[in-house]
């Protein structure tokens, strides 16, 4: 299965959440505004690793509607028998997560 | 292979294109009234089906034919959706394409869209979709024509 941690704003959260989920030091995560601005503009969702019970866990900007973000992953992963698990962030999760 | 037709709300060009693909819409001539009604799924999405991808069959080279919307970022979700899919399929074999045909959508079909998909104003928002597709019909018939000449 993939799991997907879907943020709007602040990749850095969502980063930090994939870290919580896979077990990782948040050391590992980049405090360098500019590798993250790189990265949440990248279009695409980030591979972060892989956790206990063989889950791809990624990061991914869900753009402007996180309805039609997960309408459209769930939607392919479908098509092609994968199962897709999202975890849409809420804005309030991303600024606790900021911290 | 796997074609996939998106527009912005899935109810009415992508359906459309999708059909004449599928035959279910005739290439020589103008669909009438009745012909683009009777099309399923035309003019029926939902505001949270947006982003659903509906499968609409599969065509003679036996390609499945499925329709989407994307809202307002299909740019976005169509890069999204082919760096999601190059990362599910290991293999080099890619098999999926994303057609957007909103460019040959006109102002009838937006209008009559929005007063039957938000406005819920059927009666009215129905046939005037109807017309703005006939008024465009041989966009959509050579989009597909285009579509078959690439992909064969």
């Amino acid at each position: 299965m993939k799991i997907i941690y879907a943020y709007k704003k602040n990749i850095y959260a969502a980063l930090k959440a994939a870290y919580l989920h896979l077990k990782l030091q948040e050391d590992g995560i980049s405090r360098s505004k500019e590798a993250l601005e790189k990265m949440h503009h990248q279009i695409k969702p980030h591979y972060i690793g892989l956790d206990e019970n063989l889950n791809e866990v990624y990061v991914a900007n869900y753009g402007r509607k996180k309805e039609i973000f997960n309408n459209v992953i769930k939607g392919l992963g479908n098509m092609y028998e994968e199962e897709v698990e999202i975890i849409n962030l809420t804005k309030e999760e991303e600024q606790d997560l900021f911290q | 292979m796997k074609i996939i037709y998106s527009c912005f709300g899935g109810a009415h060009s992508s359906i459309v294109t999708a059909s004449i693909h599928m035959g279910y819409l005739p290439v020589d001539r103008v669909a009438t009234k009745e012909e683009i009604l009777s099309v399923p799924f035309y003019d029926k999405a939902a505001n949270s089906e947006i982003g659903i991808p509906f499968h609409m069959g599969v065509d003679q080279q036996c390609r499945a034919i499925y329709i989407m919307g994307m809202g307002h970022s299909r740019d976005f979700y169509t890069e999204m959706l082919y760096a999601f899919y190059n990362d599910m399929m290991y293999s080099n074999k890619k098999d999926v394409i994303f057609i957007n045909v909103t460019s040959l959508l006109n102002n009838y079909t937006r209008l009559g869209g929005f007063m039957s998909r938000r406005l819920n104003i059927v009666g009215l928002g129905r046939p005037l979709t109807v017309y703005g597709i006939q008024r465009n019909y041989r966009f959509f018939t050579e989009l597909v024509k285009n579509v078959e000449q690439t992909i064969n």
